[in-house]
């Protein structure tokens, strides 16, 4: 019936087009408005919703669709209003008023609504509009110093204390843009309104978001997997360290981070617990699309977002290597304006180091109190002679950026100078990277290039910190009448010099990391959404060694020679090409994200060195290395090797299907070869589904206006592992040592390189993750709960096999099944929320237990984690049937004879003295897998400062302290130096240590990483130029709160053989201080 | 339209791009596929010396196996010396017998024997399925020839083995399940038919004194048989003395090959001892190839030994030394049998002085005692730790000399003790692998490693004739080789059938062999190794000692293998 029934617009149109009615259209218009509002008793276009979905339609097209689904009807005069204009319009039952907005939005038309007669109108242009209004934030709150600019101009200003602005000569059909930090940008249409007001909503976690997944980015509402994203500013800034691992430290539940002070530390990353016993546990890095990236070459400066992939279904589409999840990497991109300006952003850091906790060993008058050993007459502090005095480091970061509509760059240069609190221990880093994006040939066509390149060079010789517990405290480093100054005795191989062996040991270690690639992307505009693109990657790393050892260091004058000097050099080469289509598009309430593609991705390393030695002086060293007589004598050493090359080639795909936003399924696929397995067992297929129900669109909950958003999720899917040698797929020969042969001369003779096993098969992970993602309150509270349950099918282990039949210890075997379980929570809440005063807190907690279920084959336990010398008491870890991944396989401590002497339980709980143990009694104990880890993270704003706080915990689990089992017992070795505590606690101890749970400790702890204050000064007021200015003080490390009785009981737990703190390799514990500006102009 | 062209152009290379050629294949560079590495005959050689290059890391480069025949025994000990060679108490740990599964030595002495028969199997297995001898010109039989050597070095690998450990796995192809223990006795039939079939394949060695490279001749076969029978009744509790007694006339006859005992025992471990007509195994060194000095340099000189021998670039660890024959107050042992090893030679010995390099390969002594001042040119053995800077005496006991007048009065309060030395304490051998100066050190590691030499089968052959009654027979045999150690022949002290007892059989088999790594199979074979007492060893009468515990890594390894009675 209405359709027939107001067939105005047409017939309207042509009576509005002649020239004879326009003086009467504005007469019309008022009369009839008058009219329908006399007779309206209810607002029709309060209440009625349309869905349209239309593509580059003319306006006047979708007016009459309008006009077709609704009572609706227009009036216009089309000589003035444009209503040729192509507009796209995908509503979904929204109101007339929203419909109206968003399809005259920028076409300088305008409209009244008066009941369901819409009229129409186009504004003139005219410069002299002055628009005032006031800014506030989501809670109703002023905010000062919003930007505030008509859009295309320079035109603008800034709101003043109260969130009063003012803006004059604004054209009425302009767009006023409204920006702040930390708050989404808002644009709004003038209209011919003098007065506009503006709530600007947080920045926050939105469901807006886009994340990173799998080949592509994905609307955070529309993801079905657990992903967790960090953006650049959860990074703390200031935190130290070469590599992004310290500023990620405690900001993803599940993430692991292990590694040390030291500059040249190196980090290793475990998500969601042992993913698999040895081979592979660290996740896969993706950076900008490119698998298989070192996470060390990046600087955080150039981090947008980090998302991280957790469960399988999120990983299946990067198949073989995501098996301990897979760390998507995006770095920024430039900027680009309207204005063509350029944003220039310079920091600059200073750091300061300071050691603590340092281990109390005997002073040398306790040392001789004690009878220790001999007095040499002096008294030192070997632990304060390797700690380098105030090292001062200092970081600056240059970055450029801005670009068009056309083209966007991006670049960057770094220097960084940072030394360690150990003595040679440092490194001076430079990097660039420049990013590019081109729009070429109307859209059609996308470059991209990222060109990346940093280097390292470093001074790896930090001192043997063990050394320092067990050197003898009365014998001074120094003797001023040598020529070094040191004082270098020889012939004591676990009391020597260990400040001069330092000292008089140069190197040089160069790390260069150079990565560019480049994108073709190809937008098919015909098919809406459709685009094919290309990727091409190169990445070169390169480690160059230089050392020289003097003839005056100890390891010289023991072997009566003068000077060691070696070179070393390896490359290696990653080659990878990506290619997929996608397509992206939405038809009414369907939305879909598709992607399909190939992967293929190539590993070279090769390598050589040369050692000589003998010089004739210190001088030249590795620049006349040939100079050294050993060459000539035939001991002088050169080696080179050229890795496997290894590929991998997959083709994959993924489609995400979403309907009204409220039902979603994920479903990716990927079939992978791998040149590491032998032809039976190359190809592996890895797949997932997912799905999840925004819960919150439900009818049901819509009106409970506490919910946001929530979102169930459910996931399955298979990853695989890959990460060992690549030579085990086929037998290879390499040589040995000299022999004689029959024609009397010398040969290496040759055998198999590796015991092969053709039988090996990918390890598959099968994961199942359920999860809840959450914003209530407003967007004020926060986060996701996830719980998984992962089996690790046939383990990929490098195992201790038996000879024969092998012809090598060790074996890579499917060993059995593993399984992982676990949850991860993270919530977080803006708490306060003032104008002045706002502060917001994130938590999240975790929780994973790994349990060996079968162990296949003839070997039913596995022994691991070796203790060394001195008296190599025995493997702390057995991997069998049943056990947990994190027990302990110890002898059970029973107390001490009247002696002195250990006492053990035997298998039968018999009290045994130590020296009668048998390998039986040992039994599984202890945990080194924490029952809980927790970051908490708080940041806090007041006016122009902010505040930032990170502390971690691990809660319930265990350290096995070897520092005090191997220096804190009054039986070792006499002449060696110990811990205080050998003659305080374990002081009536007279036996041996013993592998037992005497010293197993609980490692609790509570961390403050870091606390990171900031004061930001916008400079706009002092000078002409937009700029602003941040201050910051970082101090990282701050404090641990632990009754564990070590160093750190932070220890290593990624892995099987973790939860140790090992003497050997200490490294002083740091507390960094960082002061740093930013400047941005 | 020519846009659309160009557009064409870039998609179609996109896709050109996206399908160019990817392999899922391995490329290989540093390692060579057998089923290429074998074109010409000095390349099948080098293959099938790969378990003898094992063989030798087993037998002089890894500590394992020598520590383990000697360091449980009473000629060699590692004493610790202050706060060296404590290493959690397991050197003394060994002198006293407390063996545990956790010892490493344990470990490599499993590993080293195991892995050698692996390598061997697997050679053989490759070379016969990659090389067609015919094809490739070698003279007939060598590949018998190769087959037996392979067969005997498996053997030998076993034996070792069995002696440590008692009865082992037994496999003869690497294409197998693992396997659990045989039984002593199906290990002994074992080795003993592998060397059976094979010696009749086993080259022979027809000029006397032809240089000897490592190649198992007719009489290693012969020699190992003998040894295997020799110890049966320690192995299997069967007197095989009678068979023992057989295969060493055979070899002395020359029906295996042409030797001959030498004169001068400096030519038996010397720098040209290849051509040493009584060696009948030998390891095979040579400097700046392949460079073995028979294992216990670094771990027995003293630190600044390289200073009193002629400045050689060599350093080392001041560890192991002979266990002492006097007191710390001067007294000899009295109260023990065996030990006692220095006073054991004597005085007249001409291997009883300390060690002189004169220079060209000659040298004489075979111990570094006494005060270590080279008398050539003066070089002076300095101490680092009790007597640091004053010059190195070693002295034939071990001691706390250097706490004498603090917390000892007299030298009759000092203990001597594995657990109280110094670093001038004991003796030290230099007897395998003798060090040239440095001007002459392009002949270091020249002297190869005797495993097998004439002698041996003399003392085989005398303690077969004395369990067998003929001790006048034994006494001769052992007096012809003892008389090489007097000018003259002057011996003050030959052995006769009076004196010839189980002891005398052990001092004389400790004094020809000390450092050569069999004293725990002699004194097992006498019994003598759980219940006799020597300086600081009291006997434990407990026979399982006899064999030594399965480390425990090995045993998770191989879950099948059963742990010996006693651990």
């Amino acid at each position: 019936m209405k359709k027939n029934h107001y067939p105005l617009v047409s017939r309207l149109q042509i009576i509005w087009d002649t020239k004879l009615c326009r003086t009467m259209r504005t007469t019309l218009i008022v009369m009839l408005v008058t009219i329908s509002q006399a007779f309206a008793f209810e607002s029709y276009s309060q209440n009625t919703r349309l869905s349209l979905n239309l593509r580059n339609t003319s306006i006047k097209e979708v007016l009459q669709e309008i006009e077709n689904k609704s009572d609706f009807y227009f009036m216009y005069d089309a000589t003035k209003v444009n209503v040729n204009q192509k507009v796209d319009i995908n509503s979904n039952n929204m109101l007339i008023k929203d419909i109206l907005n968003h399809i005259f939005n920028e076409t300088g038309i305008t409209y009244e609504i008066n009941n369901r007669l819409v009229a129409l109108s186009f504004n003139v242009s005219s410069e002299n509009l002055k628009v005032s209004g006031k800014v506030t934030d989501s809670s109703g709150l002023p905010l000062p110093g919003v930007s505030v600019v008509v859009k295309g101009t320079v035109n603008g200003t800034t709101s003043d204390a109260d969130g009063n602005y003012s803006l004059s000569k604004v054209p009425d059909n302009a767009t006023l843009v409204f920006s702040f930090v930390g708050m989404k940008m808002q644009e709004l249409k003038v209209l011919g309104k003098p007065s506009i007001n503006v709530k600007l909503e947080d920045e926050a976690i939105g469901i807006e978001e886009v994340v990173a997944v799998g080949y592509g980015t994905m609307e955070k509402k529309q993801v079905t997997s657990s992903i967790s994203s960090v953006s650049s500013k959860d990074l703390v800034q200031g935190v130290g360290g070469s590599s992004i691992a310290n500023a990620l430290q405690g900001k993803v539940s599940g993430l692991i981070i292990s590694g040390n002070a030291s500059p040249n530390s190196s980090s290793t990353l475990q998500l969601r617990g042992v993913a698999s016993v040895n081979a592979g546990q660290t996740p896969l890095v993706v950076i900008d699309g490119m698998p298989g990236g070192d996470i060390r070459s990046l600087i955080q400066e150039d981090i947008l977002s980090i998302d991280v992939l957790k469960d399988a279904s999120a990983g299946a589409i990067y198949g073989t290597r995501a098996a301990g999840g897979v760390i998507l990497i995006t770095t920024k991109q430039g900027q680009s304006k309207q204005d063509g300006k350029m944003k220039v952003t310079y920091s600059g850091e200073a750091a300061f180091k300071q050691e603590r906790n340092k281990p109390q060993v005997l002073s040398a008058s306790e040392y001789l109190k004690h009878n220790r050993g001999n007095d040499y007459g002096s008294s030192v502090d070997w632990w304060n002679e390797l700690i380098n005095k105030n090292p001062t480091s200092q970081k600056h970061v240059l970055n450029v950026n801005g670009g068009s509509k056309y083209s966007q760059f991006y670049s960057t240069f770094m220097y960084n100078n940072d030394k360690g609190i150990a003595i040679e221990d440092g490194r001076t880093d430079y990097a660039g990277r420049l990013n590019t994006k081109f729009n070429l040939l109307d859209g059609w066509l996308e470059l991209k290039m990222h060109i990346d390149y940093r280097q390292a060079r470093r001074n790896d010789n930090s001192p043997n910190f063990q050394q320092a517990l067990r050197n003898n405290p009365t014998r001074t480093p120094y003797n001023p009448t040598t020529i070094t100054g040191y004082n270098v005795w020889t012939g004591e191989t676990l009391d020597y010099n260990v400040l001069a062996d330092s000292k008089l040991f140069k190197y040089n270690g160069l790390d260069k990391w150079f990565k560019p690639d480049a994108t073709i992307k190809v937008n098919i505009l015909k098919v809406p959404g459709l685009s094919i693109q290309q990727t091409v990657a190169y990445e070169n790393r390169q480690w160059e060694l230089q050392t020289y050892r003097s003839k005056y260091h100890r390891t010289e004058l023991e072997n009566n020679r003068k000077g060691t000097a070696s070179i070393g050099f390896s490359r290696t080469e990653n080659k990878s090409s990506e290619g997929y289509a996608s397509y992206i598009n939405n038809f009414g309430k369907n939305a879909i994200n598709a992607v399909a593609g190939y992967s293929y991705f190539e590993y070279n390393n090769e390598g050589y060195s040369m050692t000589n030695y003998n010089f004739t002086n210190d001088r030249v060293g590795v620049w006349d290395i040939g100079e050294g007589t050993y060459l000539s004598l035939g001991n002088a050493a050169m080696s080179s090797d050229k890795a496997i090359t290894q590929r991998l080639f997959s083709m994959y795909a993924r489609a995400n299907y979403s309907f009204d936003d409220k039902y979603m399924i994920t479903g990716s696929f990927r079939r992978e070869g791998s040149s590491k397995f032998s032809t039976n067992n190359k190809w592996g297929n890895f797949w997932a589904v997912s799905g999840g129900w925004r819960i919150s669109k439900e009818s049901f909950l819509k009106n409970i206006h506490a919910i946001n958003d929530l979102k169930l999720r459910v996931g399955y899917g298979v990853t695989g592992n890959n990460n060992f040698g690549a030579d085990y797929a086929a037998t290879m020969y390499g040589s040995d040592t000299y022999w004689l042969l029959p024609n009397g001369t010398w040969a290496y003779t040759y055998g198999k390189t590796k015991n092969i096993n053709p039988d090996l098969k990918w390890e598959e992970q099968h994961e199942w993750n359920e999860g809840v993602d959450y914003s209530l309150f407003n967007n004020r509270l926060y986060g996701k709960f996830d719980i998984y349950r992962r089996k690790v099918v046939g383990m990929i282990y490098n195992v201790q096999v038996s000879q024969p039949p092998y012809t090598k210890t060790t074996m890579y075997k499917n060993i059995g099944n593993m399984e992982n379980k676990g949850w991860e929570y993270e919530v977080g809440g803006d708490i306060v929320k003032s104008k002045d005063f706002k502060y917001s807190s994130s938590m999240n907690f975790s929780h994973n237990k790994t349990k060996i279920l079968t162990l296949w084959g003839n070997q039913t336990y596995y022994d691991y984690s070796s203790f060394p010398s001195p008296g190599n008491p025995g493997t702390a870890i057995r991997i069998e049937e049943g056990t947990t991944v994190g027990s302990f396989y110890l002898w059970k401590f029973a107390g001490f004879d009247d002696k002195g002497e250990f006492l053990l339980y035997d298998k039968d709980n018999n009290v045994i003295p130590a020296s009668k143990k048998t390998d039986v009694d040992k039994r599984h104990m202890g945990n080194f897998m924490p029952k809980l880890i927790v970051g908490w993270n708080h940041r806090l704003n007041y006016k122009n400062w902010d505040l930032t706080v990170n502390l971690r915990s691990w809660i319930d689990f265990d350290v096995y302290n070897t520092i005090d089992m191997y220096f804190g017992l009054p039986t070792a070795s006499s002449e060696l130096n110990l811990l205080k505590k050998a003659y305080t606690k374990n002081a009536n101890i007279t036996g041996e240590k013993q592998l037992c749970d005497y010293f197993l400790e609980d490692g609790t702890f509570l961390k403050i990483d870091n606390i990171n204050l900031g004061y930001n000064l916008d400079l706009k007021k002092y000078s002409h130029i937009d700029s602003n200015v941040r201050f910051y003080l970082t101090v990282n490390n701050v404090a641990t709160f632990t009754k564990y009785s070590g160093i750190d009981p932070e220890v290593d737990v990624t892995g099987l053989e973790g939860g140790i703190e090992w003497f050997n390799g200490l490294y002083p514990q740091t507390r960094t201080y960082t002061l740093g500006v930013q400047l941005t102009f | 339209m020519k846009k659309m062209r160009f557009k064409n152009i870039i998609l179609f290379l996109v896709v050109i791009i996206s399908i160019a050629g990817c392999s899922t294949n391995a490329s290989y560079y540093s390692e060579v596929t057998p089923s290429t590495f074998f074109d010409s005959q000095d390349n099948v050689w080098q293959r099938f010396y790969r378990p003898f290059t094992h063989w030798r890391w087993y037998i002089s480069s890894n500590y394992a196996r020598w520590e383990l025949q000697e360091l449980g025994t009473d000629e060699m000990c590692m004493p610790t010396r202050g706060s060296d060679w404590y290493n959690g108490g397991i050197f003394q740990q060994m002198h006293h017998h407390e063996f545990t599964p956790t010892l490493t030595d344990l470990y490599n002495g499993w590993y080293g024997f195991a892995m050698g028969v692996a390598l061997t199997w697997d050679t053989w297995e490759d070379l016969n399925k990659y090389v067609d001898f015919d094809a490739m010109g070698f003279d007939k039989g060598t590949k018998e020839s190769m087959h037996a050597q392979l067969n005997v070095l498996a053997a030998s690998f076993y034996k070792d083995g069995l002696d440590l450990f008692g009865g082992v796995p037994l496999y003869t192809t690497t294409n197998s399940e693992i396997k659990a223990r045989s039984t002593a006795l199906q290990t002994f039939n074992f080795i003993d038919s592998l060397i059976t079939i094979s010696i009749p394949n086993l080259p022979i060695k027809t000029t006397l004194g032809a240089a000897e490279n490592g190649t198992i001749n007719r009489a290693a076969g012969a020699a190992l048989k003998a040894q295997l029978y020799f110890n049966a009744n320690a192995y299997i509790g069967k007197d095989m003395y009678s068979e023992c007694t057989q295969i060493c006339q055979d070899i002395i006859d020359g029906k295996y090959g042409n030797y001959k005992l030498a004169n001068d025992w400096t030519s038996i471990f010397g720098f040209t001892n290849e051509t040493c007509p009584e060696i009948i195994w030998t390891l095979p060194s040579q400097n700046v190839k392949l460079e073995t000095d028979g294992g216990y340099f670094s771990r027995m000189q003293h630190y600044n030994a390289k200073n009193c021998l002629g400045s050689i670039d060599a350093s080392a660890n001041n560890g192991y030394c002979m266990t002492p024959s006097l007191k710390p107050n001067g007294q000899p042992y009295t109260e023990f049998k065996l030990g006692n090893p220095y006073a054991k030679f004597e005085n007249t010995d001409v291997r009883k002085q300390q060690y002189i390099y004169s220079g060209k390969g000659n040298y004489k002594g075979m111990f570094m005692v006494g005060k270590q001042v080279n008398p050539i040119d003066g070089g002076i053995c300095t101490g680092t730790r009790e007597y640091k800077g004053k010059t190195i005496t070693l002295i034939d006991q071990i001691s706390y000399f250097k706490k004498l007048g603090s917390t000892y009065s007299t030298v009759n309060d000092l203990p001597s003790t594995v657990a109280t030395a110094e670093e001038n304490s004991g003796i030290r051998l230099m007897k395998r692998s003798p060090t040239p100066t440095y001007a002459e050190r392009e002949l270091r590691y020249n002297p190869d490693i005797p495993i097998i030499r004439l002698t041996e089968i003399y003392y085989m052959l005398a303690e077969c004739q004395m369990r067998a009654g003929n001790k006048d027979a034994a006494a001769n045999l052992i007096n012809i080789i003892r008389k090489r150690y007097f000018a003259n022949g002057n011996d003050p002290n030959p052995v006769k059938a009076v004196n010839l007892d189980k002891y005398r059989m052990l001092d004389e088999w400790m004094i020809e062999f000390i450092g050569e790594a069999r004293r725990r199979t002699d004194l097992i074979r006498w019994g003598a190794y759980t219940s006799e007492n020597w300086w600081d060893h009291t006997a434990s009468n407990n026979a399982n000692e006899n064999r030594y515990p399965v480390h425990e890594t090995i045993r998770s390894s191989n879950n099948l293998l059963e742990q010996n009675p006693g651990y």
